[in-house]
């Protein structure tokens, strides 16, 4: 069975203090990447000790292998977004690589 | 660091409306959602000053009222641009809004000026990966 390490995006939380939810924006890289792109929530987890949020990418359930554009927003209460933090061309690899091929004992 | 810049970015760049007119008024700029007090210069024969809350946004007043104060606390909205102006008024008649050109009434630090209060959300912080 294959170990396929987790990746974690990270930002530092918003300070406004209404803020319910953030949400991530993504297309795939080197597309227009806007309000008006796919979107996923990310709920409003709490900040490490670090001070930052981390969200295990294979858990927000959209992404597959492939470099994408993504942008998180913070939400208010009354729905209004924050202007956007992006990173550009991030690769998500959730694919190990091949097995080696069988292992064999030779007896010099 | 960065409210500053925003700040800075703001008065440096200053919006542009559909008309092509230029705002370059008194601006507050803030991330929170707390009052904001405004204040202008006293008008001699004055009893009165009127004023009006304009919603870039939602393109419509949002707060209208008169006071005998110079000066007024405002709840405005969370986010968006709300654009404020003040007239000076007596007992028979009233001033155009200080925003226009006539300096004769309500100024601020001497000079017609509206009032642009520039409110947003505080973004999240820069993205990584691990």
């Amino acid at each position: 069975m294959a170990k396929v390490r987790s990746i974690n995006i990270t930002f530092p939380p918003s300070g406004s203090p209404d803020v319910v939810e953030y949400r991530m924006y993504y297309v795939d890289a080197g597309e227009v990447l806007n309000y008006d792109s796919p979107n996923v929530s990310l709920g409003k987890p709490d900040a490490d000790t670090d001070g930052k949020i981390r969200v295990d990418i294979a858990n927000v359930g959209v992404f597959s292998d492939g470099r994408y554009d993504i942008g998180v927003v913070a939400v208010d209460d009354a729905g209004n977004e924050s202007s956007m933090s992006t990173m550009m061309d991030v690769p998500f690899d959730f694919v190990a690589p091949d097995a080696p091929g069988t292992v064999e004992v030779e007896v010099v | 660091m960065k409210k500053f810049l925003y700040i800075v970015g703001f008065v440096l760049f200053p919006i542009f409306f559909a008309n092509g007119e230029v705002l370059n008024h008194t601006i507050y700029a803030d991330y929170t959602s707390r009052p904001v007090t405004i204040a202008w210069d006293a008008v001699s024969n004055a009893t009165r000053y009127e004023f009006e809350g304009y919603s870039y946004e939602r393109k419509a007043n949002i707060l209208a009222g008169s006071t005998q104060q110079t000066q007024i606390t405002l709840t405005v909205p969370k986010t968006g641009i709300t654009i404020f102006k003040v007239k000076a008024c007596n007992d028979t008649e009233c001033s155009i809004f200080a925003e226009s050109t006539d300096a004769a009434y309500a100024t601020v630090d001497g000079q017609p000026k509206g009032w642009v209060i520039l409110r947003y959300l505080e973004p999240a912080g820069d993205i990584g990966i691990e």
